[in-house]
């Protein structure tokens, strides 16, 4: 298998503009005509819940699943660029680092429990009191 | 300019006559982690992983690592992807889970190609069942559950005064998958917080009329069928429709259906992680906000919702009353812990969904924060 998947993501609504991909080699066929599929993307936007919104809106066919890991590795990577330019300043001291992940939490409580980093039990929890998550 | 960039590299093995190495390696502008998972061959189970931090987010991140093993076992089937993001994702981190995932589907080609060249070497007399595997799995049907009802009288005894606070965004388990209590519990705890009703919005999922009709009269509280619906411009709560819709709709069709049932469509959380970076770093305004397609296609909008952001709940409600939607609010309760959060004041009385939908349609009900009362 060898293709390859672009979005053009329109700020500040992130909102899917353009798509397009080639799948160059598959065991389904090299001629595959993915286009349609990819055009049912166009107007979502990239966010939470995207994954489960691709994959509702893709059709049925044998080359879905990746067209689907495609488009959402397409979409982590604007949501994860955003997050880097937010990460890149987090202090390196400890206390620093606590005080940093606590407000980043508290300002997105979705991020509470996330994971392991992030779980009630964790040091950089510890000072959080975010009673509503 | 490129501002991210992310590599993933995955190997696969074959270990012995039963067993698949599997190696994965991620990179990119934050993260390096690696994985190497030891599979079945024939029933493509998780055997065991190992996995080491090369770049991390912070200094906890470690934490993550234990928790792989909650991966032990797991089968690469039609519920892998799901078991892996919900206890891998959630308990570790969502990066080796989404590492582990990239394996899985390697590790899957990599079995149908062994299986091929398997099949060529056997020559032609093969059975269907040795190509396919044989069928089975987890698709057992679970018997309906039997209803005992009671008849008793609903009360609302603090209606004529304080108008009627309900819950309109409540997620119950088994019918929502994210959900970790049953809808018994969901009960007791907002009847024990002193709310009125709680509205059931599962994923996707129409409650049986008679099922939540039961619900009321055995608990003597107002429960009440809703669904939560996912859309191409995201999740909405539709009120009055008794349609099964499964998947991902479009929202000018949902709208569609709705107007013709007569339902009632609130736009769910609508800034949910949107402002995660700062409404200044992607320059989105209220008034640009309210240009979207979710707003021309809806009848109100939730603006409490306890699982978003202070900031994204006010965001929602300024854009909102810039387009005169009403608004509405919901904990969007996963746990019972979190019934009442916030919830919806209603001047009019109801006992059903047709209430509920009518009471919508008037207007005469605001958004309330519930359990800070």
């Amino acid at each position: 298998m060898e293709a390859w998947v672009e979005i053009l993501v329109k700020a500040p609504d992130l909102e899917i503009v353009g798509v397009r991909g080639q799948v160059r080699r598959s065991g389904e066929g090299d001629r595959a005509d993915i286009a349609p599929d990819l055009q049912q993307v166009l107007g979502a936007r990239v966010g939470p819940g995207i994954k489960k919104i691709v994959r509702g809106l893709i059709a049925d066919g044998p080359l879905v699943e990746t067209l689907a890991i495609l488009l959402d590795e397409c979409c982590n990577g604007v949501i994860l660029s955003f997050t880097r330019d937010v990460l890149v300043l987090a202090p390196q001291d400890r206390a620093g680092e606590k005080a940093f992940f606590s407000n980043m939490v508290r300002a997105n409580p979705r991020l509470y429990n996330s994971c392991a980093a992030l779980s009630a039990d964790s040091p950089l929890m510890a000072d959080l009191n975010l009673e509503k998550c | 300019m490129l501002k991210f960039a992310r590599n993933k590299l995955t190997s696969v093995y074959r270990k012995g006559e039963d067993r698949l190495a599997v190696h994965g390696v991620l990179e990119d502008d934050i993260y390096g982690l690696e994985i190497d998972l030891d599979l079945s061959l024939s029933g493509l189970e998780v055997l065991s992983i190992q996995g080491c931090w090369n770049r991390m987010e912070n200094a906890e991140c470690p934490r993550a690592l234990p928790f792989l093993q909650e991966a032990v076992g797991f089968r690469i089937d039609q519920d892998f992807t799901q078991k892996v993001q919900k206890i891998v994702g959630r308990k570790s981190c969502r990066h080796f889970a989404d590492l582990i995932l990239e394996c899985g589907e390697a590790a899957r080609d990599a079995a149908r190609l062994i299986r091929e060249k398997d099949l060529e070497a056997r020559g032609p007399e093969i059975e269907v069942e040795d190509y396919f595997g044989k069928a089975g799995g987890s698709g057992k049907n679970e018997s309906p559950t039997n209803l005992s009802v009671k008849e008793r009288v609903v009360e609302h005894g603090r209606e004529a005064s304080r108008g009627m606070v309900i819950d309109l965004h409540v997620h119950s388990s088994p019918a929502s998958p994210c959900s970790s209590n049953p809808v018994e519990r969901l009960i007791e705890e907002a009847r024990a917080i002193g709310l009125d009703g709680i509205c059931l919005t599962d994923h996707n999922h129409v409650w049986d009329p008679t099922e939540v009709e039961g619900l009321r009269q055995k608990h003597g509280f107002l429960i009440l069928g809703g669904n939560e619906i996912t859309t191409d411009q995201g999740d909405i709560l539709v009120l009055g429709l008794e349609e099964d819709i499964q998947g991902v709709i479009k929202l000018e069709e949902l709208r569609e259906r709705v107007l013709k049932a007569g339902a009632f469509m609130i736009a769910a959380h609508p800034f949910r992680g949107f402002l995660t970076f700062g409404i200044g770093y992607l320059g989105l305004t209220p008034e640009k906000a309210r240009e979207r397609p979710v707003f021309q296609g809806v009848d109100a909008v939730e603006v409490l919702n306890s699982r978003v952001s202070e900031k994204e709940n006010r965001f929602a409600a300024q854009v909102a009353e810039g387009l005169g939607l009403p608004l509405t609010g919901g904990s969007d309760a996963h746990r019972a812990g979190e019934v009442g959060l916030y919830a919806t004041r209603f001047a009019d009385p109801i006992r059903n969904e047709r209430d509920l939908v009518e009471a919508l349609k008037n207007g005469r009900f605001s958004p309330v924060v519930f359990r800070e009362q």
